[in-house]
């Protein structure tokens, strides 16, 4: 049964797909990789709720929950909360940039607004560097979700079937299909973590006694307590809520207009509301399940517990889902990216036929790598913020900073890059502090000091500067 | 600015100080249940900010622009 369910969600999801297409001429790039920059408020909040709540949420939260306490715990939660109000500032500078360049990647604003094929390229392997843990990420939640049905898949042959999965979602129909498809799935997950979250406070005698039960077994689980721990925290918030802009470009561009933009923003909080009812359900897994040897499978552990078979099946396809989800629109951004900004000059045919092969060898890399070296999800997610947030130089200058200058911040870029690598390989103590954090820093530095040398700034004003109606004489000199 | 720092303020400097305590709210640890408040109170803020700052520029600039598009098209 939980079988049946599982595979009728996936089924739909394909269908959906398929029928994103209809009407849409998806051989043109723009169309294939923003959808044309028309979607509305309603669309764009289901996609961009449907890339942010990622596989990560319902099998990462609970396992850092249940490995390491409320410090990983508040930490998601914060970092995403506290994304929205930047967002709410900053994404709609990003959609104007976005149009103003007519760009579809982010390495495609730096392009036109520096005119620097260096940053560009820097900016483009910075994305890369991010995109692979993060799909990582997805597919290790994948077989979780799929070992959680029971039917012993192993976790290669889970692997390779959700990277088939994600390729069948946008080899149609471009970005228009994991618009549609969020919405199903952003509906399924909201419902399956209210109804585990329901089950287990109910299982427990009460929301009280979840923690109760919990705080028997491990005291420390339900603050954070002080020090490096809440150092970690803190530090972690600031740097992800900030560095999460630069993780929502791909869809920005889809909006169709910068108060669209905003006004989505409003609302995203709202749908954290079920994050209660999924820690709920970690801190039940915590008493109920101890001593899990993979902690990341602790909400399913739970949930096969806790639940009748169809409702597993609902839980598991809504999870597998949101990770297929995102690994569509991962691949786009890698698509996207390598065949505009790594080999641009290609006529719009050859974009796209480029487009799908980079997809296809993006899925069969970090599919082959989470086989072959599985981590922590939450320090998957941890990684790939690392690289992602370095790009935030490179944002403000285009926004808001004339003085930086386009080898200023690829200097600086690279060596927040090399700052990354360095402390995450070798394991340095930094008191506990965000190591991106540092990294970013170091970045910052090298940014302002290369700028005051290299003075080939861009000749363009900044993009928060110039209001719509200048924006569109610039377009109409430069077409 | 509304939208911004009271939110920033209120979930870091609300987390740096309750993180340390174990007592309950409602059943809930306190730090959790303040993060959890804060997913209605920063959508409060940021509607605030939007009625009662942003949206007349921003509509007027949609309205505006969507009419240039037309002719564009025309």
């Amino acid at each position: 049964m939980a079988t049946l369910i599982f595979g009728a969600i996936i089924v739909a999801s394909l269908v959906l797909a398929f029928l994103a297409a209809r009407g849409r001429d998806v051989l043109q790039i723009e169309e294939y990789l923003v959808a044309g920059r028309s979607f509305s408020g309603f669309l764009l909040f289901f996609l961009a709720v449907g890339e942010i709540y990622s596989i990560g949420t319902m099998v990462g939260l609970p396992g850092g929950i249940y490995a390491n306490g409320a410090t990983y715990g508040i930490w998601f939660l914060g970092y995403i909360l506290l994304a929205y109000p930047v967002g709410y500032f900053l994404a709609p500078l990003v959609w104007r940039a976005g149009e103003r360049y007519g760009a579809m990647t982010f390495p495609d604003v730096l392009k036109s607004h520096y005119r620097s094929r260096l940053l560009e390229v820097a900016a483009a392997l910075t994305f890369f560097a991010y995109l692979i843990p993060w799909a990582q990420l997805q597919f290790a939640g994948l077989q979780v979700a799929l070992g959680a049905l029971g039917f012993g898949i192993s976790a290669p042959t889970a692997t390779i079937v959700a990277a088939l999965i994600a390729f069948a979602y946008i080899i149609f129909s471009g970005v228009r299909a994991p618009a549609n498809i969020s919405i199903l799935k952003d509906i399924l997950l909201f419902g399956a973590i209210v109804i585990v979250g329901v089950v287990a406070a109910y299982a427990a005698g009460g929301v009280s006694n979840v923690f109760d039960d919990a705080a028997q077994l491990n005291p420390s689980s339900l603050s954070i307590g002080e020090g490096q721990a809440m150092t970690f925290a803190l530090s972690t918030i600031v740097f992800q809520a900030f560095g999460f802009i630069m993780v929502t470009t791909p869809f920005i561009f889809t909006g169709r207009s910068e108060a669209t933009v905003k006004r989505t923003y409003i609302f995203m909080p709202l749908y954290m509301l079920m994050y209660p009812f999924l820690i709920f359900a970690a801190y039940y897994a915590i008493s109920a399940a101890p001593d899990l040897a993979q902690p990341n499978t602790a909400l399913f552990v739970a949930s096969v517990d806790l639940l009748p078979p169809w409702l597993l099946g609902l839980v598991a396809g809504a999870a597998a889902l949101s990770g297929l989800l995102i690994l569509a629109v991962l691949s786009l951004t890698v698509g996207g990216v390598l065949s505009r900004n790594i080999t641009p000059n290609l006529t719009d045919t050859y974009q796209r036929r480029l487009t799908q092969v980079a997809v296809t060898v993006y899925l069969i890399v970090t599919a082959a790598l989470t086989i072959l070296a599985p981590t922590l999800m939450l320090d998957l997610i941890s990684l790939a913020y690392f690289f992602v947030t370095q790009l935030l130089p490179a944002l403000f200058g285009v926004l808001f900073v004339r003085q930086f200058s386009a080898l200023g911040i690829t200097a600086g870029l690279i060596v927040g890059n090399a700052v990354v690598l360095l402390l995450h390989f070798s394991q340095a103590d930094i008191g506990g502090i965000n190591l991106g954090l540092i990294a970013l820093l170091a970045n910052l530095l090298v940014t302002v000091a290369v700028s005051v040398v290299a003075k080939n700034r861009s000749s363009l004003a900044p993009v928060a500067e110039s209001r719509r109606s200048e924006t569109r004489q610039a377009e109409g000199s430069t077409v | 600015m509304v939208g911004l720092v009271i939110p920033f303020v209120a979930v870091v400097g609300g987390v740096a100080v309750l993180g340390r305590f174990e007592f309950r709210v409602v059943g809930i640890p306190i730090v959790y249940f303040w993060v959890f408040l804060w997913f209605v109170l920063t959508t409060v803020c940021l509607a605030a900010s939007w009625y009662l700052f942003d949206r007349k520029d921003f509509e007027d600039e949609e309205a505006s622009g969507e009419h240039q598009r037309a002719e564009r098209e025309i």
